[in-house]
């Protein structure tokens, strides 16, 4: 189904949007998608929009796209999920990408007919990125406090699968340009030629971004371990009190699942059939609906307009699924679990 | 077979058939436990016998990642439990049972069914399928 290669890393020195905006229109101007996934400015806020045209890629708030996701309810992966006919070029993080091999997994995302172009996360901070610009929020690795809840557990950093991949771990200034399947290799050499991209990525650097990679997915597991610790300890009647007291709240409006990038049900049963399920058994149901699924995007948390700590529920208890088969959401094509 | 031997198993037990233990989803036992049961046993055919393929095997998945939210919730993972057993083993059947009836009152009865009527909401009236009260 998908090429695979070893990846060829080229470095770039200049601003990292512009490397996004000259990949966007190449992407356009030379036929390889029909449209890239962006978003116009409205009120301060960026509503989801398809450019289609390589001269609208200038205005593209690309970046904003990428850090602070859009408006509402709307995103890049539902965007592709729910186009399966076009072709799409789409700017993401490890998280959606991640979310992007497990629908292509169950049929509803066609990784040949997209295009992913990623970074390397460091994570997101909370409210910060308003402030910071696309250089600054993918570079520096934020300390636990100053990320957002989901974030903090994430054990995947780095794009498991993407047709170009840049990574400012290793240096802010030096950015690696990474091309792993056979069309992204192609733009990549386009790049090299035109001469956007330098000499192939020294060593150094490499091994650099490699170790930066796993002391973040480290970090994360050591999170995930002291929280599901933490979360045991307390004996069963305060952990049940606590569970339902958050599953309780839920308003069942269903923010969570149009969100959710991997909720790709058209008729969800629990949209549908709404007043078959008490808010705490709505909630459950999509646990076991999809957390073995989960990659612990966080935008359920975002939505949620009762604050229900729901990527903390989710993850957790996919990963105590997912870990008795050693398997991890999206990133391998590896059947899942319950998909025998 | 249990009934043709006429043998013993729990009064409280209340079978529902299947045509294959891998109908049994997790989202449906956890509806049965949100609906007051105090456990659920999933019967399925042992390794290998599974006329639909793997129906027994994803029935075990489904066991086991309601076994893992409820261990997470607090409620007891010993409330849920898989058992392999062909539908002419009647003996095996109701030793089974038995067994887990007799672990279940250990455990305690289901926290849920618990709380009040009203803070289970729906699942506290009836839904129109339901057979009425």
């Amino acid at each position: 189904m998908v090429e695979d290669r070893v990846v060829d890393w080229f470095t770039y020195k200049g601003d990292v949007l512009q490397l996004v905006r000259r990949i966007a229109k190449h992407l356009l101007e030379a036929g390889v998608v029909d449209g890239v996934v962006s978003g116009v400015s409205k009120d301060g806020k960026v509503s989801l929009y398809i450019v289609r045209g390589a001269v609208e890629v200038d205005e593209s708030p690309l970046d904003r796209v990428l850090l602070h996701g859009y408006r509402g309810l709307e995103s890049a992966v539902r965007a592709v999920r729910e186009r399966r006919e076009e072709r799409l070029a789409v700017l993401v993080k490890p998280c959606e990408a991640r979310a992007m091999v497990e629908l292509a997994k169950r049929r509803q995302v066609n990784l040949d007919s997209s295009f992913i172009i990623g970074f390397d996360c460091p994570g997101i901070r909370v409210n910060n990125t308003i402030e910071l610009g696309i250089k600054e929020a993918v570079s520096a690795v934020p300390s636990d406090e100053l990320l957002r809840d989901a974030c903090r557990r994430c054990e995947v950093h780095a794009l498991p699968h993407y047709d170009v991949c840049i990574s400012l771990l290793a240096s802010p200034e030096i950015i690696l340009v990474g091309a792993k399947t056979g069309k992204g290799t192609r733009v990549v050499k386009f790049l090299k030629e035109s001469g956007v991209l330098s000499d192939r990525s020294p060593q150094e650097l490499l091994l650099m971004r490699e170790e930066k990679l796993r002391l973040l997915s480290e970090n994360g597991r050591k999170n995930l371990r002291e929280e599901e610790e933490k979360l045991l300890s307390a004996p069963s009647n305060e952990r049940f009190s606590w569970f339902m007291s958050q599953l309780d709240s839920c308003a069942r409006c269903g923010a969570c699942i149009k969100a959710c990038p991997l909720c790709f049900c058209k008729d969800c049963i629990l949209i549908k059939e709404r007043k078959n399920y008490s808010p705490s058994l709505f909630l459950v149901t999509r646990m076991l609906h999809m957390a073995d699924a989960c990659v612990c995007c966080g935008k359920c948390d975002e939505v949620c307009p009762k604050n229900i700590p729901l990527s903390y529920m989710f993850y957790h208890l996919g990963r105590r699924f997912t870990s008795r088969y050693n398997y991890l959401a999206g990133v391998d094509f590896s059947n899942p679990p319950r998909a025998v | 077979m249990a009934g043709t031997m006429r043998l013993q198993y729990p009064a409280t037990l209340r079978p529902i058939r299947v045509p294959c233990a891998g109908r049994v989803s997790a989202d449906l036992i956890a509806r049965l436990l949100w609906r007051g049961a105090d456990g659920v046993i999933v019967v399925g055919c042992r390794a290998g016998e599974c006329e639909y393929e793997n129906g027994n095997i994803m029935a075990t998945r489904h066991v086991e990642m309601v076994q893992d939210l409820l261990e997470l919730m607090g409620i007891g993972a010993g409330r849920v439990v898989m058992v392999y057993c062909s539908s002419a083993e009647g003996r095996y059947f109701a030793e089974e049972t038995m067994k887990i009836s007799e672990k279940l009152r250990a455990i305690g009865p289901n926290p849920l069914k618990m709380r009040k009527a009203d803070e289970l909401g729906v699942e506290s009236k009836q839904t129109p399928n339901d057979p009425p009260r």
